[in-house]
């Protein structure tokens, strides 16, 4: 197991040996959650939310998930004010990468406010 | 995987609102209560000033948030509710000073039990809803995941000195800076383990005998000269300080109350029972380090004279009970209900965590605010000059007070800066144990928002006057 801290203001984006994850904002929790598109592993952080309905379509074949199905492929994680802690079942000498993307389910999703200024939303 | 919240308004109380303020009004009033002109308060235990003249004007229905926590409504609610929690428990004067009788039988009055009941709810969910708010755990979790989290938090915490010593080390005066902690210490470890112990009735299973085990510790197996509040005690007089529960309750802090109140919070209602279980394990496993950190500042600031046994005893017994804690306690109640019972354990972990880190914030200001109460006196000067000029905002006209030798101003804090000046007469200014300044007429101290004070007056009358700040000033 690893446990992995991050800033949710500077990090939306995880990267853990190859496997993406994402901070997906879903009824009012924060959640991180697998980036593989059920279909065929298309980007799932850069979805757009269907209109009017609570799925996301994936970039890459246009696909619709619906939201709590993307929610329920998700990494145990606590968030206390912006500060997040995930845990991987993954082995201590993994891959980790973080970073910030602007992604659109993230902006569509999200009911959180983001401090930083020029990103997302 | 969502973690029930058992924090809303009860019905009855939304129906029925009125009997929330009636019920307030009634337990504040009682004399145990009021306003007292002593600043320390050895043989009285049921004497614990709430400034029951200011409960009506408090806004308790909207809950507070993160930025709100050191705010004088929390303040006040924090006091309120620790006396609530703690008619819960037995506490007996030393000795049998005149009137402690009409005092226990006021405290414990069954009456008052009702009037505590319908309080207590509201209160609660006045300070501890933001937690909500503040807290996600989100995500499948298993046993494995909850251990990894658990431990990486622990060592996260004891990784590092908690900035509270640097702070004491750092002080103008480390003695008076030390003996501010060791009073914050006080409200909670002089009754030490009390929260605990209302977990360790009923049946449920193991769990209940290991959690036993760790009372025992705490209790000292009986031996009265063991017992962690004995040792507690043993260092309070070493230091100087009374030992006697609670005799500086005006000077505890806002977050120090509620750090007491949240292990109360937790254990009073069972339902919050996984939840006590994280914050249990939190504790119990970052306390050892802390507690070593605790014995050098200690004797480095006081010299061999300080009797740091308690903390000493924990240096090792919360080696065993950071491990009883995981390993006996949480891990096997995880594996017996599943994983249902994992986010309340990490709410509870995390919750403690972040309260641990605002009362450590609100210790170093504190400390800053009493070491620095000649550069306040100081400053009112140029900040008087500038408010009579009209170049500092200020949110209402001129407060102007009179006060007299008998009249006390007990300790509170304000949301906001003020600039207090001294029109007539003499005031002892108040910030902390043993630490004031005097102030004469045409001098002044500035007043920082959250940070805790009080005032004597001196001379038979003193006039005075508040200015409140806004802008720049506000904090």
């Amino acid at each position: 197991m690893i446990v992995v801290a991050f800033d949710l203001d500077h990090v939306n984006l995880l990267t853990v040996n190859e496997e993406r994850y994402f901070v997906f904002e879903h009824q009012g929790r924060t959640c991180l959650v697998s980036d593989a598109c059920p279909h065929r592993g298309g980007p799932l952080h850069l979805a757009v939310r269907a209109c009017g309905e609570e799925k996301l379509i994936c970039p890459w074949h246009e696909t619709a998930t619906r939201e709590r199905r993307v929610a329920a492929r998700n990494v145990p994680m606590v968030r206390v004010g912006s500060s997040a802690t995930a845990v991987f079942d993954l082995p201590p000498d993994s891959a980790i990468w973080k970073r910030w993307t602007d992604g659109a389910v993230h902006g569509l999703a999200s009911t959180r406010p983001r401090p930083r200024p020029g990103r997302a939303t | 995987m969502s973690a029930v919240s058992t924090n809303s308004t009860p019905e009855i109380l939304e129906r029925f609102p009125e009997a929330f303020e009636a019920s307030l009004r009634q337990y504040a009033e009682s004399p145990l209560f009021a306003d007292s002109t002593a600043w320390v308060v050895p043989e009285h235990p049921y004497r614990r000033i709430v400034r029951p003249q200011d409960l009506g004007h408090l806004d308790f229905e909207t809950p507070m948030t993160r930025q709100q926590v050191l705010d004088y409504t929390s303040l006040a609610a924090n006091r309120v509710l620790l006396n609530i929690y703690e008619a819960d428990m037995l506490f007996l004067p030393r000795r049998a000073p005149e009137g402690w009788y009409e005092d226990f039988q006021r405290f414990y009055d069954m009456d008052a039990a009702v009037h505590r009941e319908v309080v207590r709810r509201k209160l609660e969910n006045y300070l501890f809803s933001f937690l909500e708010d503040e807290i996600d755990a989100s995500g499948t979790w298993s046993a494995g995941a909850l251990e990894s989290w658990l431990i990486a938090q622990v060592e996260a915490a004891n990784s590092k000195r908690s900035p509270v010593f640097d702070a004491i080390l750092g002080s103008r005066n480390p003695e008076h800076a030390a003996l501010t902690l060791m009073i914050q210490f006080a409200g909670d470890f002089l009754s030490e383990a009390s929260a605990m112990a209302r977990n360790i009735l009923g049946n449920f299973g193991p769990a209940q005998s290991e959690l036993f085990k760790i009372v025992i510790d705490e209790y000292g197996y009986g031996l009265h000269e063991t017992k962690h509040s004995t040792l507690f005690e043993a260092l309070m007089e070493s230091i100087g300080l009374e030992s006697a529960p609670h005799a500086y309750w005006q000077y505890y802090l806002t977050s120090s109350n509620m750090l007491n109140n949240y292990f109360h919070y937790v254990s009073k209602n069972h339902s919050r029972f996984f939840r006590y279980l994280g914050a249990l394990y939190y504790t119990e496993a970052t306390l050892s380090v802390y507690c070593r950190h605790a014995s050098e500042v200690l004797t480095k600031v006081y010299g061999p004279r300080a009797a740091v046994r308690y903390f000493d005893e924990h240096v090792h017994i919360d080696q065993h009970h950071g491990r009883m804690a995981l390993d006996k306690l949480v891990l096997p109640i995880v594996q017996q209900y599943g994983p249902t019972v994992i986010p309340e354990i990490v709410r509870g972990c995390a919750e403690f965590s972040l309260l641990a880190s605002i009362a450590d914030q609100d210790v170093i200001d504190q400390i800053a605010w009493s070491d620095g109460e000649q550069r306040y006196k100081q400053l009112h000067d140029s900040v008087y000059r500038a408010i009579l000029a009209g170049q500092v905002r200020t949110r209402s006209k001129r407060i102007a007070l009179t006060e007299t030798h008998d009249e006390p101003t007990v300790t509170h804090a304000h949301d906001w800066a003020e600039c207090l000046h001294i029109v007539s007469g003499t005031m002892r200014f108040v910030t902390g144990h043993d630490r004031s300044v005097l102030l004469h007429p045409g001098e002044g101290t500035m007043i920082l928002a959250n940070r805790l004070h009080g005032a004597s007056i001196e001379s038979n009358e003193c006039s005075f006057e508040v200015y409140q700040l806004t802008g720049e000033y506000q904090k």
